[in-house]
């Protein structure tokens, strides 16, 4: 190989570098955090109490049992930005749902749970844990 | 002859007969008189039945009537001497609190039979409270507004159960007079005192809340008070969780009542969405989602407004409370702000399960929007029907996406069938798309989890085994080792994992 030839190659490379980056845009984005969420569903009546009075019948029913109870942890997602930057996924946290039932309909004053019991906790998605980067490296300046 | 001696004999008898009759009658009025005295010295105390003591005083009144004299007869202590004082409210609420301990104790250690003949002792005094207290809710408010902030003492918190009962039952009984009488004099009065003791403590707070969302007891006249404790909740002196719910039911019943209309409201709701209060801000979205005219001005402000915890609220209370269909709507017109809202999605699930399965075929027919198609599955998925199953396996084994894969995958391992799960989880890792991707391996490996919980060994074992020889990061790595740990001897599969690839 020439002396030519080989200035020519280490120019196309030199060349290249940058061209492969920019064939991989930068997304623009950074993440976004979202605080931890517990949804609490629609309750379950546990029982009741019908109490009458003077002709008024009055049902002072205890409505306290969530049917479920939806956690989604703290995380992020991604946004745009006015940066170059990009969002990359540390790791997968669970969304968790727990399901309770009533189990005895008979008990009129009892601490609030005790006839309101977890019946099983599972995960039903997914959310991300995500960290904002930068899209290009710069390389370190030579001395 | 005869004659005389017939008219000396009828005069004799004529006499005698009247005076025997008299004699008897007297002896009546006397013997009856006696009784009488004596019966009403017993019933004079009307706080005192006669049934507790009349049966064993007649009897010995009757004995000694035939029997002795009267200077024979003991001599009975003085009725109001005898008497037990009645007990306090306080007493009362004290007793119930006792009960109420007894019921959970037995409760917990499966001693029904106790806990059952405690419970109806709870019921017999709590009904005799509220009869005998007209007005209990004005003592229950005043030993509430007793109740010290953060108590540990288990007893405060079940004064705090007790009279919350008290309180609702006591709003109810009131409700239901004005009703009846058009007069609102007793139970406006309570509610306001009510709201002006919740700041004092969260147990209050909390009881008040409790009493007060969703029943039509807040009107007009307690708006100010309302709205007081709104600013408290902006100053990060009141729950804003509390408030917002309070405002909502106010408005909720100023419209029920006619008190306000539905076009006032709305206006009201046009100036206070601007509002920095979330509280208010919350209010008036929800106001206007239900007012047709405003929908898609309130949607767009949300969209526009890119806050993630408003459109979630908003997301929440649209899926419980506006009709499916547009609730449906409302959830996919916020899509943009929300790239996940689960819990709207499963309360809609759990409310018109049909309505998602059908949006969901319409979809998966078309190929179109699979962050939506993923959201339906969510919320169908993890209702407890068939259809549920149905639609989950059908997403499982039709759905072109990846990801709408792994949320029926999720959905089936929720339910408390072996095989369901398993085959999801061995379906789902025959997609190179997902076997090949350590993100969403993490997903399923947070899904082997739910075998964990439902205890299906087997299922784990020949799952965990498969997964330890795919591509997972470290973290999840970490996951499914620590899920078989726990679920297999050792940690150890039955048949020994290939490298990882």
């Amino acid at each position: 190989m020439s002396s030519r030839s080989l200035l020519s190659m280490t120019f196309a490379c030199f060349c290249a570098a940058p061209m492969l980056a920019q064939a991989s845009p930068c997304p623009m984005e950074k993440t976004k955090h979202v605080p931890l969420d517990v949804f609490y569903g629609p309750s379950q009546d546990c029982g009741g109490f019908t109490y009458s009075v003077g002709g008024v019948t009055i049902g002072a029913n205890r409505k306290g049992c969530p049917l479920f109870i939806i956690v989604t942890p703290p995380h992020e997602i991604a946004e745009p930005s006015s940066q170059e930057t990009k969002v990359q996924v540390t790791a997968n946290l669970p969304i968790s749902m727990v399901t309770f039932t009533c189990t005895t309909d008979w008990i009129l004053i009892i601490p609030i749970g005790s006839s309101c019991t977890l019946d099983r906790s599972v995960n039903l998605g997914t959310v991300q844990s995500m960290i904002t980067v930068p899209c290009y490296t710069v390389p370190p300046s030579g001395n | 002859m005869h004659a005389p001696t017939l008219s000396t004999r009828c005069p004799l008898g004529a006499r005698l007969l009247p005076t025997l009759f008299l004699g008897l009658f007297l002896a009546i009025v006397v013997a009856t008189a006696w009784l009488e005295t004596d019966s009403v010295g017993r019933s004079g105390d009307p706080s005192h039945p006669p049934s507790t003591q009349s049966p064993m005083r007649v009897g010995a009144a009757g004995v000694g009537a035939e029997t002795a004299t009267p200077n024979e007869r003991q001599v009975v202590p003085d009725e109001e001497a005898r008497a037990v004082p009645l007990a306090s409210f306080e007493e009362l609420v004290e007793q119930l609190v006792t009960l109420g301990m007894q019921v959970a104790e037995f409760a917990q250690q499966d001693e029904i039979d106790a806990a059952k003949a405690a419970d109806r002792e709870v019921r017999r005094v709590f009904g005799e409270l509220m009869e005998r207290f007209v007005d209990a809710g004005e003592h229950g408010l005043a030993m509430l507004a007793c109740v010290q902030e953060d108590s540990v003492d288990p007893r405060d918190r079940g004064r705090c159960i007790v009279l919350k009962l008290v309180l609702e039952t006591e709003f109810a009984r009131r409700d239901a007079a004005a009703a009846a009488g058009s007069d609102r004099s007793r139970i406006d009065p309570l509610v306001q005192s009510l709201l002006d003791i919740m700041p004092q403590a969260s147990s209050i707070a909390d009881t008040g809340a409790q009493v007060l969302s969703n029943r039509p007891y807040l009107r007009l006249v307690h708006e100010p008070s309302v709205l007081l404790l709104v600013r408290l909740a902006s100053a990060q002196k009141f729950s804003r969780e509390h408030a917002t719910k309070l405002l909502l039911t106010l408005w909720d019943n100023l419209q029920k009542n006619g008190e306000r209309s539905s076009d006032e409201l709305s206006r009201l709701a046009l100036m206070l969405l601007v509002d920095s209060d979330p509280s208010q801000r919350t209010a008036a979205c929800r106001q206007l989602l239900t007012d047709a005219r405003y929908r898609d001005l309130v949607l767009s402000w949300l969209r526009e407004r890119n806050d993630q915890t408003v459109a979630n609220e908003i997301a929440c209370l649209a899926a419980g409370e506006l009709p499916p269909a547009e609730a449906l709507q409302v959830l996919r017109e916020l899509a943009p702000v929300l790239p996940r809202s689960p819990a709207a999605y499963v309360m809609l699930g759990f409310r018109a399960p049909e309505l998602l399965a059908d949006s969901y075929r319409e979809l998966l027919a078309s190929n179109t929007q699979p962050g939506w198609r993923s959201d339906l599955i969510t919320g169908i998925g993890m209702t407890t029907s068939e259809l549920g199953i149905e639609i989950a396996q059908l997403a499982l084994d039709n759905d072109p996406s990846a990801d709408v894969r792994i949320q029926a995958m999720f959905a089936l391992t929720s339910k408390k069938r072996e095989e369901l799960g398993e085959r999801a989880l061995q379906h789902v890792l025959d997609d190179p798309r997902i076997a090949q991707d350590p993100l969403r391996l993490g997903a399923v490996v947070l899904a082997l989890q739910n075998l964990e919980a439902g205890g299906h060994t087997n299922a784990l074992d020949r799952v965990g085994q498969r997964l330890r020889g795919l591509p997972l990061a470290e973290g999840s790595r970490q996951t499914l080792e620590a899920i078989l740990a726990r679920s297999l001897p050792g940690g150890q599969t039955s048949v020994p994992a290939p490298l990882p690839r």
